[in-house]
């Protein structure tokens, strides 16, 4: 799993080209690549697509990119002397952490479910009930799920790739036995929508039609949305 | 035969008017037309179909009672009888009723191995109903539709 800034920039991409071609504001891009925000499902869809990679291989909580440290500037000659630096602060008292939000207790509910996991789990991996967490644990935490839940749906996508047997999108299964029959110079009974029954040699065939040929020698190409059934009668086989 | 297939057929037996022709004549936006027959999932808008029933001067049942009888639902069953090798009788729209074990299924048909030991190749568009063979033909549960 890549930041979305690094995939848009191995691929060549400026923040606006991504946006022209995602549909999602540079302005929201650029939030999402700072990790200031996590991307929504729909954009996330939007943007794999334009970057011709899968949903999965998108972080949803991206890491800031790595700032170049910016060059000392440079004392011009003219320029005013600067003022004599402050003295130092007394150390500050560190602020406590806000506490985790209501939304967020709602949305790592929602995770959980999804994941197919008990809270009481999560408790006992965190060490303290979620209610207790800081806003930024909770934000790591819901990042760490969202990243279980991409795990989760990029296996099953690839289960899905593996499916074996997709009748519904080839008609190979005819093609090959139409392509037996042929090979074993079967004739062909066809009966049609309109009860006409037609017989002959089968010399070709498509996606979209059968041809035979008749006793006088005609090729005959009969749509197969005309035909109803038909049957294959090699030579051997006792004609019904 | 899916209502899929239904609209195709009757637009076919009404001379192959196109899509434009139809959506012309009655109002129903030609997407619509587009996905009623080529959608695997089949499509139901009440009083799209009531103009479509009118157009083609067919009874408002037959473009209702096939709404169950789907290429989606079909295909579920093939599934299912050609894993277990049930035996299954199908109606078609001839009228005739074929019994016999499914031995292969596809996009656009399916090989029945009949009791009397012939094989017969069915166009899947030409099946109206169907059931295990000796059930009666009940429409398909709905999460199969």
């Amino acid at each position: 799993m890549y930041n979305l800034w690094e995939i848009r920039k191995r691929k060549g991409l400026s923040v606006s080209q991504l946006a022209a071609r995602s549909g999602v504001s540079a302005q929201m891009i650029h939030s999402y690549e700072q990790g200031s925000q996590e991307i929504p499902f729909n954009d996330l869809g939007r943007l794999a697509k334009a970057l011709y990679v899968e949903e999965w291989e998108i972080k949803i909580r991206s890491d800031p990119p790595l700032q170049r440290k910016a060059a000392p500037k440079k004392a011009r000659g003219h320029s005013k002397p600067r003022r004599p630096a402050k003295k130092a602060a007394a150390p500050k008292k560190p602020r406590p952490l806000p506490p985790i939000r209501e939304t967020q207790i709602e949305q790592i509910d929602r995770l959980l479910k999804r994941l197919d996991r008990s809270a009481e789990a999560l408790q006992e991996q965190l060490g303290k009930p979620v209610s207790t967490l800081s806003q930024k644990e909770a934000s790591r935490l819901l990042n760490d799920l969202q990243q279980a839940i991409a795990q989760q749906r990029s296996k099953e996508h690839e289960q899905n790739m593996q499916r074996p047997y997709l009748p519904e999108s080839v008609d190979k299964f005819e093609l090959n036995f139409l392509q037996a029959c042929q090979d074993g110079k079967a004739s062909l009974r066809i009966v049609l929508f309109d009860g006409t029954t037609l017989s002959g040699l089968l010399v070709g065939f498509g996606p979209y039609q059968i041809v035979i040929e008749n006793e006088a020698g005609e090729q005959v190409s009969i749509n197969k949305l005309a035909i109803s059934y038909y049957r294959c009668l090699l030579e051997q086989s006792d004609e019904q | 035969m899916s209502n899929n297939d239904y609209f195709r057929y009757l637009r076919a037996v009404n001379g192959g008017i196109s899509f434009l022709e139809v959506s012309e004549a009655t109002g129903v936006p030609g997407s619509f037309l587009r996905q009623l027959e080529q959608r695997y999932r089949p499509m139901y808008d009440e009083d799209a179909l009531h103009k479509l029933a009118a157009f083609y001067g067919v009874p408002w049942a037959e473009v209702t009672w096939r709404q169950p009888w789907s290429r989606r639902a079909l295909t579920f069953f093939l599934r299912k009888v050609v894993e277990t090798g049930a035996l299954s009788q199908f109606e078609l729209a001839s009228g005739e009723t074929f019994v016999g074990t499914v031995r292969w299924f596809d996009l656009g048909a399916l090989l029945l191995a009949r009791e009397d030991g012939t094989e017969v190749v069915v166009q899947r568009h030409t099946v109206e109903r169907w059931s295990l063979a000796g059930e009666p033909f009940t429409p398909p549960a709905e999460e199969t539709v």
